[in-house]
């Protein structure tokens, strides 16, 4: 690892920050697309850091949500605008790094020796060619929501949680019901994303990874999501919503939560914010599954954008500060997030919070078979394509190979083109 | 007798007609206030009630509180009013070059300007996009006003007001010495106040209703107008209903206020400035 | 006398140029010089995110008019074109002849009418969202009241386009009524009045001499209604984003997309300038068409 760099940066960082001592604080422009409860407890971390460090002001800007703060980012820095620094979400570092405009992290650190306590999967998230670009904050899979009580209700046990396809589909009959008998089922059994734009497609390469299936062949050089096994997946999904009708394509709003959806496949992110919500006995459990156990990993990495040497001094302590293992620690236990750092994992206090919270033991045992979206710079538009295709099958309740073949032979064209 | 009685019972058919799409016209603003006076969680049932079981103001609080509401209304505010200004001044002069000034290409430039009424917005959106990207504009008020101080449209209209008003004051003023910017000035202008109401409401209300350039011009939440403030707010995957329907009171109520005032004027300006050529 | 003309004129020509300078640099700068560079741009690669860029001949164009996304905005916007001008120019009108009655209220009317022209598509567009939410909002919870289950209006891909439409319809009613209206006003009394006399029905006398006499009315709402349909965007973007399963994906919302959220600057210079042609070619034949019949 060449050290260059960083002496070149300490330098200018000693060079600026003598000529600024006299002046104000460095001011640090964050944006964040986080909202409800994260919100409010990744606010609170960054005042803590604002109290502490007199030298540097962190300025927080929620810029809608990641959608749209992907777009306005993209803006920002076509425009030479960018923010000091911003969360980005687990698939966007292939993307950012186009662009040029990120300091990769090793400007100011040995990253091999730094990074060395975080877990391998956190860090494969924020690695493009083999550098790391940006650094992990939270760190997240999906994985079964359910009520408990609903389960008993109609004679399932509420300790067996569905484990296959198979089950779920059972279980989400029994689930499904027209309690007042007026016609309108009152209750549905199952429910996650199935809306391209709310991010479905996310959920949707879980359940296609499971039943063996992928989204590029092997060496990425065509898509690949119209095998029989991607063809069984979307039938899945749109035998649920049709022909068994237990899955609510346009699901009421917080109807987990309110009790009118017994079982629901959602981020271990929302553990936490869940748990206050309900006024049921929740339980979680491992994603059900069908030829191979997958999970899907989601989370968020704070990314420093090109401005001045002080700057990105500033910002540089600002992003270690918001993974430290004390912050990581807090952020994991408040919201359900998985520990990024192996001392933490492995820390008193968060091992005591498992031993509260057995339910969550569920999750850190699903990371070994946890699998990230590919790191490829036309993901963007193969997912875009594949949730379009997803929604065509499943919304229009239509045969999904022809679908899935026309939306292969679109995502290619996109995939020569980013070669 | 017998047509008294039809045109009665015509008359009552009509008024029952008209009625029923009143009713229509005017559910969703009422619908929108009595949302924004319920709880958050009163909306989620599947028991619709029409007025709220006990009347709050938290949506309002929780509008103003979670994004920089006020700051939105204040850059629209301050965007529309700098494009109207500016407007006026250029279309009035330009109106009055074309109307009553004799210049070589005069009916050439007038005949492009007509004909680049009819490019659509959104043809010119890239280009401009990069134009203020390249002088360093993008996020700024300048950014957000720059392409809109002056238009085709403008000018159109204030040459046809012009053309239409008698020259026999302006010819007694160039008579007494004056010069042609004098009589714009002092003669054609205070004679122009109705045009300039027109031409002003209607250009004050685009910006104020324009969408697409404020929406890829800004970046920064403190930059966002409020069109693009409540666009962006009704992203998230759960909306807050009663929040967002107090954020829509709170954007259009000034303009639906302002409008019940000065119907005739917004009629005027927004049906016939474009009728009238 | 000569010398003194030139003069003057020289003077004219000089305040001429003074007077229209501000609009015409503004004109040049955000109007002209971007039509133009927009043409260039569609034939070239450019990405908003990297300075390169490399000429693709008319490749922009051949790749648009294979694109299945594109195709489905085009045949989404004629649909929406045909959905809202028709209806909304019906109900106009239908709005219009009523009030045209020596009615109490009518200012009323007018002003309700109205309303939605005055607010900002946005807020409307938002407020019809919740009114159209599937499980709580007004309208299926109005329709379950008498027994029917309602779609998920903006999540079926059936409804979702219709949706859009029913807003936009809403929203303009009252522009295009206030011109009828205004046409209607003109049209003197004493036609009718002849009319009754020869014992005209009122549907007789609605074709024979409402609609022929409102022809310039009718045919200027026409043009505009389908140029602001041609150009629909912003309900697009707060109702539907263009889904589900691209139902709503119209093309002013697709050359967004591929501009700002997917970067392709060229390849989207290529959809405006489609859009252009489209606006031009159909704005010259309606305007020929209600010219030759209303002279």
């Amino acid at each position: 690892m060449s050290r260059r760099p960083l002496i070149l940066v300490l330098i200018l960082v000693l060079a600026f920050g003598l000529s600024a001592t006299a002046g104000a604080a460095t001011t640090i422009h964050y944006w964040h697309y986080l909202s409800g409860d994260y919100a409010e407890i990744h606010e609170a971390m960054v005042e803590e850091f604002n109290a502490l460090h007199p030298d540097i002001q962190v300025e927080l800007l929620y810029t809608g949500n990641q959608f749209v703060t992907r777009d306005k980012l993209i803006a920002a820095v076509a425009a030479g605008q960018p923010p000091h620094v911003c969360l980005v979400d687990q698939f966007w570092p292939p993307l950012m790094v186009a662009t040029g405009a990120l300091v990769p992290l090793k400007n100011f650190v040995d990253t091999d020796s730094y990074f060395a306590d975080f877990n391998q999967i956190s860090l494969d998230t924020v690695t493009v060619e083999g550098e790391i670009w940006t650094m992990p904050f939270s760190l997240s899979n999906q994985i079964l929501f359910y009520n408990k009580d609903k389960f008993r209700e109609v004679g399932l046990d509420p300790e067996k949680p569905p484990a296959t396809w198979e089950e779920l589909l059972e279980y989400a009959k029994l689930l499904t019901r027209d309690l007042d008998g007026d016609g309108r089922i009152d209750e549905w059994g199952v429910n996650f994303t199935t809306r391209a734009n709310m991010g479905a497609v996310y959920t949707f390469i879980t359940f296609l990874w499971q039943a063996g299936g992928r989204i590029y062949n092997e060496d990425f050089s065509a898509a690949a999501f119209n095998d029989e096994a991607a063809v069984e997946t979307v039938q899945f999904w749109r035998d649920l919503a049709h022909r068994h009708k237990v899955l609510n394509l346009s699901p009421p709003q917080e109807g987990f939560e309110t009790g009118r959806i017994a079982m629901q496949i959602a981020s271990t992110s929302s553990i936490e914010a869940t748990k206050r919500k309900v006024n049921f006995d929740l339980g979680i459990a491992p994603l059900p599954s069908y030829r191979q156990k997958v999970t899907g990993v989601g989370g968020s990495s704070l990314a420093i954008f090109k401005t001045t040497p002080q700057e990105e001094a500033a910002a540089w302590t600002f992003v270690q500060w918001m993974s430290s293992p004390e912050n990581n620690l807090k952020w994991s236990t408040l919201t359900g997030y998985t520990p990024l750092r192996k001392s933490v994992l492995a820390s008193p206090e968060y091992q005591s919070y498992l031993a509260e919270n057995p339910a969550v033991q569920v999750v850190i045992e699903q990371f070994q078979y946890a699998r990230a979206r590919p790191n490829e710079v036309s993901y963007a538009d193969v997912s875009r394509i594949l949730g379009v295709a997803v929604e065509e099958a499943v919304f229009g309740n239509l045969d999904p190979k022809p679908i899935l073949d026309n939306a292969v032979a679109e995502a290619n064209t996109y995939i020569e083109m980013s070669k | 007798m017998d047509a008294r009685w039809l045109a009665k019972i015509k008359r009552g058919v009509i008024y029952l007609i008209l009625c029923a799409m009143l009713i229509v016209m005017v559910l969703p603003f009422a619908w929108m206030v009595l949302s924004s006076l319920k709880e958050e969680d009163e909306v989620f049932t599947y028991e619709m009630s029409w007025l709220p079981a006990k009347v709050t103001f938290s949506g309002y609080v929780r509008a103003l509180n979670e994004q920089p509401f006020l700051r939105y209304g204040l850059n629209s505010v301050l965007v529309s009013t700098i494009i109207t200004m500016a407007q006026l001044f250029s279309s009035v002069l330009a109106g009055y070059a074309f109307a009553r000034l004799k210049f070589p290409g005069r009916n050439l430039v007038f005949f492009i300007y007509i004909s680049a009424m009819m490019i659509p917005q959104q043809a010119l959106i890239i280009p401009s996009f990069m134009l203020i990207r390249r002088f360093g504009l993008v996020d700024t008020y300048a950014g957000l006003t720059l392409p809109f101080l002056a238009g085709p449209f403008g000018a159109f209209l204030m040459r046809s007001f012009f053309l239409s008003t008698p020259t026999s004051l302006e010819e007694a003023a160039v008579l007494d010495g004056c010069s042609r910017l004098q009589v714009l000035a002092k003669v054609v202008i205070p004679l122009s106040k109705p045009a300039l109401a027109t031409l002003g409401l209607f250009t004050f209300m685009q910006a104020w209703n324009d969408f697409m350039w404020p929406l890829i011009i800004t970046n920064s939440v403190n930059m966002r107008t409020l069109q693009v403030g409540l666009a962006l707010m009704k992203t998230d995957i759960y909306p807050d209903w009663p929040m967002m329907m107090a954020a829509t009171v709170l954007a259009t109520l000034p303009i639906i206020g302002a409008f019940l005032l000065a119907q005739k004027q917004f009629i005027e300006s927004l049906a016939f400035s474009a009728v009238k050529y | 006398m000569r010398a003194k003309r030139s003069n003057l004129g020289n003077e004219q020509t000089r305040t001429a140029l003074l007077a229209l300078l501000p609009s015409f640099v503004i004109f040049c700068v955000f109007t002209l010089y971007p039509v133009f560079h927009s043409l260039y741009l569609s034939f070239f690669n450019v990405s908003l995110i990297s300075s390169s860029r490399s000429f693709v001949g008319w490749n922009n164009y051949a790749a648009l008019i294979k694109n299945p996304t594109f195709q489905k905005a085009v045949l989404n916007t004629v649909i929406y074109t045909l959905g809202v001008v028709p209806v909304g120019i019906m109900l106009s009108l239908f709005a219009a002849v009523l009030l045209n009655n020596k009615l109490k209220f009518r200012g009323l009317f007018r002003t309700a009418f109205f309303t939605p022209v005055v607010t900002s598509m946005v807020a409307v567009a938002i407020v019809w969202s919740w009114m159209l939410e599937p499980n709580y909002g007004l309208i299926n919870s109005l329709l379950s009241k008498i027994g029917i289950a309602g779609p998920g209006w903006l999540t079926d891909p059936k409804w979702a386009l219709p949706s859009v439409i029913l807003l936009s319809i809403w929203k303009n009613l009252g522009y295009n009524m206030v011109i009828f209206l205004a046409g209607l006003q003109d049209i003197p009394r004493d036609i009718y009045e002849s009319a009754d006399i020869d014992g005209a029905t009122p549907v007789q006398r609605f074709i024979y001499i409402t609609l022929p006499l409102l022809r310039g009315p009718l045919g200027f709402a026409a043009i505009v209604s389908v140029i602001k349909s041609m150009q629909v965007f912003g309900q697009i973007y707060v109702m539907t984003g263009g889904g589900p399963a691209n139902s709503t994906m119209v093309i002013v919302y697709y050359l967004y997309q591929q501009a700002f959220e997917f970067y392709r600057l060229g390849y989207a210079s290529a959809v405006a300038w489609v859009l252009f042609a489209a606006i031009f070619v159909l704005t010259l034949l309606q305007n020929r068409l209600f010219r030759a019949e209303g002279a």
